[in-house]
């Protein structure tokens, strides 16, 4: 499929991520220099990189092929499933996490509550990221091996030397900065697949045009909103209950990959600017995604999967050159994926782990070290289980599971412990563990709870129900920290000014 | 002392972003021409005007970001 042109594209973008990645090594001096790129960087790069992260090389896949099958409701997990979560963490979270110069979303509920919630929170998150890296690889793997006739180990040693080479250099700033890159070929590219492909359906018009002719099966395609007894997994209570309230807040808030950037904005106003920029990108995101699927659908009628309706596109449409540039942003959606997870889990590691319980008061060059060599280890984890992937067909079901079982209880402590100042410690842990025990039974007896094979998003809301009830009742009866601990940590609640002596 | 401090470390701190900026520009910058040239190994039209397109973006970006950083550059 790729011509000698594209080749070439796609090396010269290789090797130029991973030299930038050797030059960001001069800016880490420090291990705030590497797990918070120094505190300056800049609003719109951080924004960019919140989104590029977000948008996997599956996900181009996976989107078009949703919007091939079932249309546009695949479009309300980058819109209605992003945007209030986003510019929620924007206005109240971000602030607050800002204010108390935290370096992950578990040191700051370790504040907010006891060791032991920071603990539990923090080995959660990095199982998950250690296990997701190889799943993530592979999948790809699959991906490129499908699409190009990549044998799979060349894709993920190729993959894993830059994304590791550069990572390890330049921490967060080179996570970052290459971000940016990758989200600008990945907009230039994905809007080329979009204006060739109206081109040739005749615009918009044409598109709706023509599907609408199609016959009944597609008279849902340019719904937004699906009712409850759909046949796509889109209804709108599964949508506004456990997307729009716990899975998209829980990811944009209490996700460490993605609000790690925002602390390393160099002031408040970065922070809070980056998600609301990071939040309009995203809207923009199914343009690229979406309508590629849309337009398969008039051009490629036939497919067996609608997997296949991107890299078919790209196949028939995309001239020498572009065809590379696009397979460069497949690489960089996959890149950004698995550097965000190394450098985030190599934090959580080194700072909730690694400095509170096995080397205490060491200097911050040692921590620096650690974090370093965390990424590396947590690389190769990712390389040799990922073909654990194939043996074990369900692993990925099983990752997003155990997503599930934690993301609503940690949302359900980190809003108490944001807005109810009366939120007390052993709250906030019974909370969380109560949570995730809620979600493990209704997982047990997800047979006789549930009519879907995999009710993630029920489990999701239920667990994170379970949450707050059993937070606010714990808390009742327990004794609250006193508020002079609060300062900064609960919305609205600073230190008060001293009076100045004149 | 300590305004001048601050000055001094936010003029590092600029010069750092300056020379951040400067590299990507140029490694977009570059990218964008080498979509350039694959105009010429492109043979419908509406192939090259796509490719032409592309690269002038990315072309434009970059440049942008080199010209803003040198001019960033020396004035710290």
């Amino acid at each position: 499929m790729l011509t000698g042109i594209d080749y070439f594209v796609v090396i010269a973008y290789l090797v130029g991520i991973l030299l930038l990645g050797f030059y960001f090594r001069k800016f880490v001096h420090s291990s705030t220099d590497f797990f918070l790129g120094g505190r300056m960087l800049p609003f719109w790069a951080i924004g960019m990189s919140i989104v590029v992260s977000d948008i996997g090389a599956l996900d181009f896949v996976g989107i078009a092929g949703s919007a091939y099958r079932h249309g546009i409701s695949v479009g309300n997990f980058d819109w209605i499933g992003s945007v209030p979560a986003m510019l929620l963490a924007a206005f109240i979270f971000i602030p607050c996490f800002w204010k108390s110069r935290i370096y992950t979303i578990p040191e700051y509920l370790g504040r907010r509550y006891n060791d032991g919630v920071r603990t539990i929170a923090s080995l959660t998150w990095i199982i998950f990221f250690a296990f997701n890296i190889g799943i993530i690889f592979w999948a790809s793997a699959v991906l490129l091996d499908t699409l190009m006739g990549w044998p799979r180990w060349v894709s993920i040693l190729a993959t894993a030397s830059v994304v590791g080479i550069y990572t390890f250099c330049g921490g967060l700033t080179a996570v970052v900065m290459t971000d940016v890159v990758q989200m600008i070929i990945m907009f230039v590219g994905g809007g080329a697949v979009v204006f060739l492909g109206f081109f040739r359906v005749g615009g918009w018009s044409g598109l709706v045009e023509k599907i609408s002719e199609m016959g009944p099966a597609y008279q849902e395609h340019f719904d937004l909103i699906m009712p409850v007894d759909t046949q796509t997994p889109f209804p709108w209570t599964g949508i506004l209950f456990g997307l729009t309230f716990v899975m998209a807040n829980a990811y944009m808030i209490g996700n460490q990959s993605i609000v790690q950037r925002c602390f390393s904005a160099k002031n408040e106003w970065h922070a809070k600017a980056s998600m609301i920029f990071a939040a309009f990108l995203k809207m923009l995101i199914p343009v690229l995604v979406l309508f590629p699927g849309l337009v398969a659908i008039v051009l490629h009628p036939n497919l067996e999967d609608g997997d296949e309706a991107l890299p078919t596109l790209m196949r028939t449409l995309l001239p020498p050159g572009l065809g590379g540039l696009m397979f460069a942003a497949f690489l960089a959606g996959l890149m950004s994926s698995i550097d965000s997870m190394l450098n985030s889990t190599a934090t959580m590691w080194t700072k909730d782990l690694y400095e509170r319980f096995i080397h205490k008061g060491a200097s911050d060059v040692h921590y620096l070290k650690v974090g370093r060599i965390a990424t590396i280890v947590l690389l190769g984890f990712g390389v040799v289980t990922s073909p654990v992937s194939e043996s074990f067909e369900g692993i990925y079901v099983a990752v997003q599971t155990f997503l599930s079982i934690f993301q609503g209880p940690i949302f359900s402590i980190l809003l108490l412990g944001i807005f109810w100042r009366r939120t007390t410690q052993w709250g906030g842990l019974a909370g969380l563990l109560g949570g995730m025990a809620t979600s493990g039974l209704m997982y047990l007896f997800k047979d006789s709870l549930f009519t879907i094979q995999d009710p993630f998003l029920y489990v999701s809301w239920w667990s994170f129900v379970a949450g707050l009830i059993i937070t606010v009742a714990v808390s009742l009866f327990t004794q609250p920290h006193p508020e002079t601990r609060l300062y900064g940590l609960v919305y609205r609640l600073n230190k008060p000014e001293t009076d100045v002596v004149t | 002392m300590d305004e001048q401090n601050e000055q001094t470390a936010r003029d590092q701190e600029r010069a750092r972003m300056s020379q951040i900026n400067l590299a990507l520009g140029a490694f977009i910058c570059f990218f964008g021409s080498v979509v350039l040239v694959s105009i010429f190994f492109t043979e419908t039209f509406i192939g090259k005007m796509t490719n032409l397109v592309a690269g002038v973006i990315l072309v434009t970006i970059g440049a942008i970001m080199v010209v803003r950083a040198k001019i960033q550059l020396r004035n710290s």
